[in-house]
């Protein structure tokens, strides 16, 4: 196999962070590289360089041994760079043939009148060699996930693509139509296309890749051909051999926990998660640990009556409940602090204070909204949780992410919960922060509260939890006691 | 950066479009600047008002509600319905014409709920063109007249001197920006105009707010029809025509914006008053109604380039505050 | 193979468009055979070709999430234009040709407003639609602009071999839209921008360009009606197409428009014959003329709920083809 792409000393510098450092990353003509590495790693950095979303700020590209610069996405799809990201740039409205035929307007079809016929029969012939079936006139809002990461292959295929990079495809597939990408991954390869695969799921990157890269902190650890590493290895790799957790300097000491405050049975909700068992006692951090599509958020948000199981059990002080909706899961003293702060969580535009005080307004009788009142619950959690931000007044916008996330917990904290649900509180936050929230936890629990962590991290579920839940496509694979094992331990239970 | 960012409030520069134009229709025609000429103003836009009370909040959730006009029509001809053509006592009259218009509101309400993927400016035309053909229906398009005199007095009345009708506008304009501000129902609106997902995760009952605003529009339509029934002592089926984009105009000068999450009654009174104070200064000045309809959408389109310019000052103002303190 | 059909053909909007005009036509063809003389359908196409023109023109701006008010002032506006000009001497194809021109200008004029000036397209248009009547009131003066010439008239009420000349006229924009929709580049853009317009953005689509177009088009097509309506009705008040513009969007959103990039030419076409079709049989039938709105309310609100009905059908049918 012959080079196709090299990136030689890439560093990617923002304002005070240096997203990658020196990374020098090789690729060959028809290799599947996995590119593994934690969130914030430097992954989706080096994707964005590649597909020309960021332009590095040291380094060169080279490209079967010639210097290109890649300046913008339209530069890279020149070169036969193809990227599939996790959430599609699809329309809806327009059928599988539509879309594909959008990504035409690099090759031969760019005149002022579409030639359906001619665009139709090339499409299939070239869906026919890669041996893809599609319903080609159907809307892409009417298929299912899998059929829709096909169309975007499709749409790379169209491309003459020569690299074809996918970010997390197989977090919302089912084993069946994983069997069925990696069928279409492979002919890619035969056919000479270079593929960039991330991904968490072990098994999967040991069945597909041929060599496995790892990047930390922005910096390229290794790049191994596929059979020279054990997945122990890999996984020390990913989270670095000098994070070696000094269990004994735990800072949460000798742990006691009250009753049973959560108990779930048996609870099923197809698709999503089956058969999720697990209680959770007063004063106790139980983790949920689990890579992407896992059934955390699902669970997680059944929890707060946002979906509904179809079987199973939710008990609460060993009374069975069902919670209808967010309204009725606070009423029970749940509260739930979703993924997404910008999707679910923060009231764009809105003040702080708004933000913070709008879930403990329900409880009030009158509706008259008691400004002292809601002015001193504001500035209380701003202290505790030492929120950045010159005053309740301020939009809410502009603070930093680890702050809107701050007030998003001050939000639920507020109405006084006996069960915290946290999905992934400290995705995107630096290292100050992580310790602040984490330190919080400690406290809450020592006061009695119930709290569900779910995570992606090792390390964090170990330092944080009590007990840590290993999830995997649905199901609890099993439960672990953090002062029992260790990180490298862990990972693998949770990748492979 | 030391650049300073001048930010006027919003409020003030209403205020001074308002004073300019005052002060142009004083100069078209003195009669213009005199308290019985204000009084004419609110007095014949009183119901107009009222709608734009309601379809601030509606908007606010980034809503829309086209049958506004449509419901005061059928308000306003049931009203004559029961208490000319069928001889109910006027009160009896004005609660059944209420219930009419606060039918189409519970139809309104349902369709914005259970539709939840149209668009509520769709779903409210379908009804607006279908109550408004009820309207005309309903008396086969002729106009009713006949209400006994004492019905007068609820446009016409007064309390302390003052006519009911501006007494009420005022009061229901302030109330309701007290309760945008100060009431818990008032920050739902804000909150599912601004993020209807985050607002549903921090545990309110979005459809309840949405089923409230909706009967809210519902209800303020039929008193406007109710009210203009009585002030032209006539009922007539094309009453409240175009009071759908009246209000949504007089609403957008006042700073609201149509996606929703921005904007309080104030400006919409403030937007209210621009709007009616133009059209009765320009026909004071012996202009055609057609010919102010230009000098509306000129005002229109340039107070909106102020409010957008203003938007951009104070979100540069505000990042360089954030930047300041890091 | 069967399966595949069948799922193509429900998907197409038009299809259900096409079965509830079909329905209409029976239903009153049954209640008075009247309605489906030959006379009668005649002057129902005749009766469809305005709405049917501004509806597939403004069909292009629903998709691409905005929303043109302004459209019957523009159609009073070329009408004005249209029958001055044909007054003052004008020969017809200068007359027709500065009306339509005008319409696609005052159409232009809104899409710059609505994407340079950033104000949103309710209000742009609704100020744009105070203006332009305002100002052709000031400028033609509320004349009653009437005994236009026959050349000119014949645009309106003349036949070719039995058919409507203003019906020739609706299939020529009917096809231009058709063929403008499925096989240009720039018809696919315009689906694209309502269905997603992040993606669209980043496939190099500019939204400014395609959304000036759109209300360009749409102002042509209000351009083309103005000249049928002057043509038609042999005269031109200063109030022609008022109140239109919400009989135009029902129409084009009765045919499937929706503000996410659905809806098509074919589908206004078909709206606006059915809105025609109910207003011309319920004349025939004696029904009083103010069900009509009760009609197309309902038909409005009926097109909604199958909209919603369909997306829960195709879902399923999708998944269960998937399998």
């Amino acid at each position: 196999m012959d080079m196709l792409l090299e990136m030689k000393n890439i560093s990617k510098i923002f304002p005070g962070v240096r997203a990658l450092d020196n990374v020098t990353y090789v690729l060959r003509k028809g290799e599947i590289n996995a590119l593994l590495g934690e969130n914030g790693a430097g992954k989706s950095t080096l994707i964005k360089v590649i597909s020309g979303v960021h332009t590095p700020t040291q380094g060169s590209i080279y490209m079967e041994g010639k210097e290109v610069k890649i300046h913008t996405p339209f530069d890279a799809q020149q070169l036969g760079i193809g990227t599939i990201h996790q959430e599609f740039n699809l329309f809806p409205n327009l059928s599988v043939l539509q879309n594909i035929a959008f990504s035409l307007h690099l090759v031969p079809f760019s005149g002022r009148i579409l030639p359906w016929k001619k665009i139709r029969s090339h499409v299939e012939e070239i869906l026919d060699t890669m041996e893809i079936t599609l319903p080609l006139d159907t809307k892409i809002k009417y298929l299912t996930v899998a059929n829709q990461q096909l169309v975007e292959i499709a749409k790379a295929l169209m491309l003459n693509v020569r690299i074809l990079i996918m970010d997390e495809p197989t977090a919302a597939l089912t084993n069946l139509e994983v069997q069925n990408l990696f069928k279409v991954i492979r002919t890619l390869k035969q056919k000479g296309v270079s593929i960039i695969y991330i991904s968490h799921r072990m098994e999967e990157i040991f069945d597909l890749a041929d060599s496995i890269t790892v990047l930390r902190d922005g910096k390229l650890i290794c790049s191994k051909d596929r059979g020279e590493m054990s997945e122990k290895e890999i996984s020390r790799m990913i989270t670095g051999q000098d994070m070696q957790l000094n269990m004994k300097d735990r800072q949460r000491g000798v742990r006691r926990f009250g009753d049973v405050k959560l108990r779930v049975k048996d609870l099923t909700m197809v698709p999503g998660y089956s058969d999720i068992s697990f209680e959770v006692r007063k004063g106790e951090i139980l983790g949920l640990l689990g890579p992407l599509g896992a059934g955390k958020t699902e669970i997680g948000t059944t929890l707060f009556g946002i979906r509904q199981p179809q079987s199973g059990a939710i008990e609460l002080d060993g009374k069975p409940v069902s919670m209808k909706s967010p309204y009725d899961a606070l009423q029970k003293k749940i509260a739930y602090i979703s993924e997404d702060r910008k999707k679910t969580g923060i009231l764009t535009n809105m003040s702080v204070k708004e933000n913070v005080t709008i879930s403990w307004l329900l409880n009030k009788r009158s509706w008259r909204i008691n400004k002292k009142e809601q002015g001193e619950v504001t500035d209380q959690y701003i202290d505790v949780l030492r929120v950045k931000t010159p005053s309740g007044e301020q939009n809410i916008n502009y603070l930093s992410g680890g702050n809107q996330q701050k007030a998003i917990i001050g939000r639920s904290l507020a109405t006084d919960p006996e069960v915290l649900i946290l999905d992934q509180p400290t995705r995107g936050l630096d290292i100050g922060a992580k310790e602040e929230i984490r330190k919080l936890l400690y406290r809450l629990a020592d006061e009695g509260m119930a709290i569900i962590v779910a995570t992606m991290e090792v390390p964090e579920a170990m330092e944080l939890c009590d007990r840590v839940a290993v999830i995997k496509e649905g199901r609890i694979r099993e439960t672990v006691n953090p002062m029992q094992t260790t990180v490298e331990e862990l990972t693998e239970k949770m990748l492979g | 950066m030391n650049k300073k960012i001048k930010t006027l409030p919003r409020e003030l520069c209403l205020i001074m479009i308002f004073a300019v134009i005052c002060a142009a229709m004083t100069a078209g025609n003195p009669k213009f600047l005199t308290a019985g000429n204000f009084k004419n103003i609110i007095l014949s836009n009183f119901e107009i008002g009222l709608v734009c009370i309601s379809m601030t909040c509606v908007i606010l959730t980034a809503g829309m509600d086209m049958s506004v006009g449509s419901i005061t029509g059928l308000t306003n001809m049931l009203t004559g319905i029961f208490a000319v053509n069928m001889g109910v006592d006027i009160p009896a009259a004005i609660l059944l014409a209420l219930l009419g218009g606060l039918s189409v509101g519970v139809l309104n309400s349902i369709m914005v709920i259970k539709l939840e993927n149209s668009n509520p400016m769709i779903i409210t035309i379908g009804t607006m063109v279908l109550v408004r053909a009820i309207c005309r229906l309903l008396t086969e398009g002729w106009t009713i007249s006949g209400f006994d005199k004492s019905f007068k007095a609820v446009s016409y009345g007064k309390i302390a001197g003052i006519n009911n009708t501006i007494l009420l506008l005022f009061v229901l304009m302030f109330a309701g920006q007290w309760m945008l501000k100060r009431t818990t129902w008032g920050m739902h609106l804000y909150a599912i105009g601004n993020n209807e997902q985050s607002t549903y995760f921090a545990g309110v009952n979005v459809k309840k707010v949405k089923f409230a605003v909706y009967m809210f529009s519902a209800f303020m339509s039929s008193l406007a029809g109710i009210f203009l029934a009585s002030r032209m002592m006539t009922s007539y089926p094309d009453s409240g025509d175009g009071y759908h984009m009246e209000a949504i105009a007089a609403i957008v000068i006042g700073g609201t914006s149509i996606s929703g999450g921005e904007g309080n009654m104030i400006g919409t009174l403030f937007g209210f008053l621009i709007i009616a104070s133009l059209k009765n200064g320009l026909g004071l000045m012996g202009v055609s109604s057609l010919t102010q309809m230009i000098f509306i959408g000129v005002v229109l389109i340039v107070t909106i380039l102020i409010n957008n310019i203003l938007k951009q000052q104070h979100e540069k103002k505000g990042l360089l505050m954030m930047k300041k303190n890091g | 193979m069967g399966k595949k059909i069948k799922i193509n053909l429900v998907q197409h909007e038009e299809i259900g468009i096409a079965a509830a005009l079909i329905a209409v036509v029976i239903i009153f063809g049954i209640a008075d055979p009247a309605f489906v003389s030959g006379a009668n359908l005649v002057r129902l196409f005749r009766q469809a070709c305005i709405l049917g023109i501004m509806a597939i023109g403004v069909v292009y701006v629903i998709m691409c999430n905005g929303i043109d008010v302004s459209v019957g002032a523009i159609l009073a506006v070329s009408s004005t234009i249209a029958a001055q000009m044909m007054i003052s001497g004008h020969h017809v194809v200068i007359a027709v040709g500065s009306a339509v021109v005008a319409g696609s200008f005052l159409g232009m004029l809104n899409g710059l407003i609505v994407t340079k000036l950033g104000i949103k397209e309710l209000i742009a248009t609704f100020a744009a639609s105070y203006i332009i009547r305002g100002l052709l009131l000031q400028i033609s003066g509320a004349k009653w602009l009437t005994n236009l010439p026959r050349e000119f008239t014949f645009l309106g009420q003349g036949s070719v071999a039995g058919i409507p000349v203003p019906f020739f006229l609706l299939l020529a924009v009917l096809a231009a839209g058709y063929i403008f929709s499925n096989y240009t580049p720039i018809g696919r853009q315009v689906k694209a921008i309502g269905g997603n317009a992040e993606a669209a953005v980043l496939s190099g689509i500019s939204i400014t360009k395609i959304k000036i177009l759109t209300f360009t088009v749409c102002g042509f097509a209000a351009g083309v009606a103005g000249v049928i309506y002057a043509a038609r009705m042999g005269s031109v008040q200063s109030n022609a197409g008022e109140g239109m513009e919400f009989e135009v969007i029902s129409a084009a959103m009765i045919g499937g428009a929706d503000f996410n990039g659905e809806g098509s030419p074919v589908g206004a076409f078909l709206g606006a014959l059915l809105l025609t079709a109910i207003k011309n049989g319920m004349v025939i039938l004696g029904v009083s003329s103010f069900m009509e709105g009760v009609v197309t309310g309902g038909l409005i609100l009926l097109a909604l709920f199958v909209n919603m009905f369909r997306g829960k059908y195709e879902n399923s049918l999708e998944v269960a083809g998937n399998e």
